[in-house]
């Protein structure tokens, strides 16, 4: 392990892997402060740029970017009430009303530790845990991956809000329809091309993820405005905490980095959830005095959130370095990065590309502490991005989304396509169905398919290897549960509603 | 009946019936005698997925869901995003005639206009600033961007 982190040491420690860790948080901040832009769009309009480095390099700029969105998303929730990421929600509660209380200082100050000291906690659980976990994963086969996958799938629905499981389940299948244009690797016949030259190689997940989310969003503001941000931000010159502010944030970022960084392991649940999870425990948690303050602009009403958030970002990366499997849409965009650079994630990675698998965790830290160190003091500069008029900012977003497609395949049908997506994602999000879960399935149909194609073929064509092996078997079990259970609590309270009226 | 077709069921029914064409168009997908005895091909996948499309669509049709605020979606601003839309889509089929410059000026001056900018100065300035910065960006990376058939086939 030690040897690791000194190869990730070293793989990051050069001039041109620092300077992106910097320019990754720096553009990450920037693109996540802007309402509506999460760290999917941030990372998908990041990919084309890393396109030309070595796959640990680009690993390392677009972590920089995950982190720098979340940042990004704090900032304006805090200074604005305008997340710019759903991670970041929970942040608005306390930090918006401390920013209106003439605290903005404190309140960026108390997140930026706080996420600083999440992202830490879990980087540390991540050493620890990943190796082990990817040394365990190498025993796993086809058949237990396959499984694996569709529980990863199963999961992002089941994780949804209980009125949205079948939306959540609906939009995964049609992403794993996507999945299936183009040819068929292993008899190379051409599958639902209708005759098109340009979908022969399929659809580019990078075109995907910019339609359904960076090209989608910038369309939303065109269809809702939203009011105009305030043009006087309010001052935040002191940045300092008291050592009574201290004392009061240290137990919260505590507890919420170690359940931070649980809750971004299980597929499906991601920063959103976490810090939801964290910021309903500590309410809990606190003294009754303290309690009466969330909401009005407590300290550690600020803190859990923001440790949870950033501790459940390190957190899913864990499936994705030990098993190749994304928990979540903005790790799904990160394995579509991956796989375009060559590099397969999965217990492999941690054998074949040590160097990218210790990079990026050792990077990941590395982002963490440079958006402390120089992120922090720049925000009032950052910020000012929040008072660019809409008029100038959404046709820029429009031709860098379209621009990042076009300079991969030089194909202008390309870009005809990505407007077909990014209308029909515009419609599906005004009637309320997730786009999340269609990037999940979209990435994850592939590898689906390979694997089920080799567990059937190993069994003869038989589904027995369903049950043939105890750990397979149990798998199954839980991805039936975890599929069946939220459906029938679907079901059941419309059944009364009905049997009610 | 306008309560009962919520956006639940909107969806719903639009995915059945692609699903129905992805089933139908699976059936055509070429396979050759050998694919056709194995047991996994390259039809499988999609029919499994198709299927499941089927049944999920058909319960967002048949369970009971809440209706659905239609006037929601009254106070969009549809014009301009459809203006924004063709001018994307006209930017996709110029810019390998006009080439990069000139094209993507036009994009972005046009689409400053049309969504409220009119300040000449500001539009033009912007406009031909993000151009040329992002052409001399490409030029330096050694990502080479089309002038433009029709500026080639001039000279």
């Amino acid at each position: 392990m030690i040897d690791g982190i000194l190869l990730g040491l070293q793989t990051v420690l050069t001039l041109q892997n620092l300077g992106l860790v910097l320019a990754g948080c720096a553009a990450g901040t920037f693109i996540g402060m802007l309402p509506g832009l999460g760290p999917i769009s941030a990372i998908a309009l990041m990919i084309p740029v890393t396109y030309g480095f070595d796959p640990a390099s680009g690993m390392i700029l677009l972590a920089g970017v995950y982190y720098g969105a979340i940042f990004g998303g704090s900032t304006s929730s805090i200074l604005i009430n305008a997340p710019g990421v759903a991670g970041t929600v929970a942040t608005a509660f306390d930090g918006y009303p401390l920013s209106q209380q003439g605290k903005a200082g404190k309140a960026l100050a108390v997140a930026a530790y706080a996420s600083f000291a999440g992202g830490t906690i879990a980087a540390v659980f991540l050493v620890l845990a990943a190796p082990s976990l990817a040394e365990l994963s190498l025993s796993f086969q086809s058949a237990d991956y396959f499984i694996l996958m569709l529980l990863g799938l199963a999961l992002v629905a089941a994780f949804s809000e209980r009125g949205d499981y079948l939306k959540a389940i609906l939009m995964t299948i049609v992403g794993l329809m996507l999945s299936t244009v183009g040819t068929d690797l292993s008899a190379g016949v051409q599958r639902f091309t209708f005759g098109r030259m340009d979908l022969i190689d399929g659809i580019s997940f990078l075109l995907l993820a910019m339609a359904t989310f960076a090209l989608a969003e910038a369309f939303m503001m065109v269809l809702k405005p939203t009011p105009k941000a305030e043009t006087q931000f309010p001052t935040y010159a002191d940045l300092s905490l008291s050592r009574k502010d201290v004392k009061r944030i240290v137990p919260s970022i505590g507890r919420s980095s170690v359940l931070g960084f649980l809750v971004g392991t299980l597929p499906g649940a991601g920063a959103t959830i976490a810090s939801f999870l964290a910021y309903g425990m500590e309410r809990n948690i606190v003294s009754p005095a303290e309690r009466e303050q969330f909401g009005k602009g407590s300290l550690a009403g600020l803190a859990a959130p923001e440790a949870a958030n950033n501790a459940a970002c390190t957190g899913s990366f864990v499936p994705l370095l030990t098993l190749g499997i994304p928990g979540s849409g903005t790790t799904a965009v990160l394995l579509g990065a991956l796989i375009a650079y060559g590099v397969q994630p999965g217990p492999r990675l941690f054998i074949d590309a040590p160097e990218v698998f210790w990079s990026v965790i050792v990077s990941m830290y590395f982002g963490n502490m440079i958006l402390l160190v120089l992120n922090l003091p720049l925000i009032p500069q950052i910020a000012r991005v929040l008072l660019l008029p809409r008029p100038i900012l959404v046709p820029l977003i429009m031709f860098f989304s379209v621009m990042g497609v076009y300079l991969v395949s030089f194909n202008s049908f390309d870009i005809q396509l990505m407007l077909m997506i990014a209308v029909a994602a515009v419609v599906l999000r005004l009637l309320t169905f997730p786009m999340a879960p269609l990037l999940l399935g979209f990435i994850l149909g592939g590898m689906l398919e390979d694997n089920l194609r080799r567990a059937i073929t190993l069994s003869d064509g038989s589904w027995s290897f369903l049950w043939d092996r105890p750990l397979t078997l149990a798998l199954v079990m839980v991805t039936t549960v975890v599929i069946i259970t939220p459906l029938i609590r679907y079901i059941l309270p419309q059944k009364r509603l009905r049997e009610a009226s | 009946m306008k309560s009962w077709l919520n956006n639940l069921r909107v969806v719903g029914l639009f995915f059945l019936l692609v699903s129905l064409g992805y089933l139908w168009t699976a059936q055509s997908i070429p396979l050759d005698f050998w694919s056709e005895q194995e047991p996994f091909n390259a039809r499988s996948l999609p029919y499994l997925i198709g299927t499941a499309c089927v049944f999920v669509s058909l319960l967002l049709l048949a369970l009971p869901s809440p209706s659905f605020d239609w006037s929601l979606l009254r106070g969009l601003n549809i014009g301009p995003a459809v203006m924004m839309l063709s001018l994307l889509s006209t930017y996709g089929f110029m810019i390998d005639k006009l080439g990069f410059l000139f094209s993507t000026f036009c994009l972005l001056a046009a689409g400053f206009f049309l969504l409220g900018e009119r300040r000449p100065l500001r539009i033009i300035s912007i406009a031909a600033g993000v151009t040329g910065i992002f052409w001399v960006i490409m030029d330096l990376l050694g990502i080479y961007l089309n002038p433009g058939d029709l500026f080639l086939d001039w000279s």
